[in-house]
């Protein structure tokens, strides 16, 4: 991917919704968002550095 | 309680009210040994293995009150060696292949993962093929070297002693607890909070984050001590998840009523359902690939064969001998993480290094 463009996950795992978002930090990216759309499911933008 | 254990009537309740807080704990901490030592290879991510640690050190100063008060009996593992190896390295491997060590994998099924349930009943059928069945034999044999005089079991300051060693433990437990405190950021949060004139906890929103949000895991850690505490002093023995899986089948096969391990194996499945519907956080959820669900199967065979020769899973080995300084569960522990780690890298990192 390209620098500036914007990566949207999807999961339904628990704590891959707390791991990736702390992971993707670490790493140096921006989490613009984490939402939680219904029952265990996840959406997640990371703006890649 | 000692003398209760044996009682349908008590092993009832007590198995399914303590395995359902330890299912609800697991669930909340997303406590899970296979995510805690394959992430550091993996992620350089340690707040897992923190509180494992965390929660051995917590245990260490629970079995040892109550072992010197008498109210249960310490009993570490002799230093059956190979056993302790080749069982641990094969249970290492087979946890990351099933995603999720012996609890981990049973509080998953409380979550609606299905693939641990596969996983669940490969740790059965590989444990009762190992116990019971035509790997007998071969872990007979495999476990027959017993290091130590007249198959005494060994702990880090030597032989067990009844008296002597719930006091090394419970020494080694509060040093441990007193380092981790000042060097995991405990002291400096306390002085944090102190500086900002916060309160100590902040009651407002304690309903939200006991029953709603993950544990942080410095909470984890001392919630599983304290629960693995409380199963001992509930039962004269540590927790253990593959004997309960193995109770529940042999209930299944024969006639014989399902005991304190079967229920401790409900109760963790119930109290993980419990706390994964109040998060929002229970689906079913089933793999895209079906080669994964074979893959966790086959993780289940080989920790429920790595679980019985190593004479317990990481549970049984890890969170209740390692706090009794035996040797065995700690060379088990050992295996199992590096089992874990040669799992992880051929898995997951070998292609990135080209």
């Amino acid at each position: 991917m390209n620098s500036g463009e914007v990566l949207e996950i999807l999961i339904d795992y628990p704590l891959s919704a707390e791991r990736i978002p702390e992971t993707m930090k670490s790493l140096g990216h921006t989490v613009l968002s984490v939402e939680k759309p219904g029952d265990s499911s996840w959406r997640i933008l990371v703006q890649i550095k | 309680m000692k003398k209760l254990i044996g009682e349908f009537w008590y092993a009832l309740p007590a198995g399914l009210i303590i395995g359902a807080l330890f299912g609800f704990i697991l669930q909340r901490g997303r406590f899970c040994m296979n995510s805690a030592f394959r992430d550091i290879l993996l992620l350089k991510e340690f707040k897992l293995a923190k509180a494992v640690v965390v929660s051995l050190a917590v245990a260490m100063v629970g079995f040892a009150i109550f072992a010197i008060n008498g109210v249960i009996d310490l009993a570490p593992s002799p230093l059956t060696i190979w056993g302790a190896i080749i069982g641990g390295l094969v249970f290492g491997i087979g946890m990351v292949l099933a995603a999720g060590c012996a609890s981990g994998t049973t509080y998953r099924v409380g979550e609606g993962m299905m693939g641990s349930f596969v996983a669940a009943i490969g740790l059965t059928a590989g444990a009762l093929m190992t116990g019971l069945g035509i790997l007998k034999q071969f872990k007979d044999d495999i476990q027959h070297f017993v290091i130590g005089e007249d198959g005494d079991p060994l702990t880090v300051f030597g032989a067990f002693d009844a008296d002597l060693t719930p006091l090394l433990i419970l020494i080694v437990g509060i040093i441990g607890l007193a380092l981790m405190f000042y060097f995991w950021g405990g002291w400096s949060a306390l002085k944090r909070k102190k500086e900002a004139k916060e309160p100590l906890i902040k009651f407002d929103n304690f309903v939200e984050s006991t029953f709603k949000k993950g544990y942080p895991w410095w909470a984890t850690g001392i919630l599983i001590g304290i629960i693995a505490t409380v199963g001992y002093v509930a039962s004269n023995g540590v927790l253990g998840i593959t004997g309960g899986w193995m109770d529940i089948e042999l209930w299944f096969l024969t006639t014989d009523s399902i005991m304190w391990a079967g229920f401790i194996i409900i109760g963790v499945i119930l109290g993980s359902f419990i706390s994964a519907y109040i998060g929002g956080e229970f689906k079913f959820r089933v793999s895209k690939e079906g080669f994964t669900i074979v893959k966790q199967f086959i993780g289940g065979l080989l920790m429920g064969f790595g679980a019985v020769t190593a004479m317990g899973c990481n549970i049984t080995n890890i969170l209740g001998g390692v706090p009794q300084l035996s040797l065995h569960s700690i060379l088990t522990g050992v295996c199992i993480i590096a089992g874990s780690w040669i799992a992880a890298y051929f898995l997951f990192m070998w292609r990135e290094k080209d």
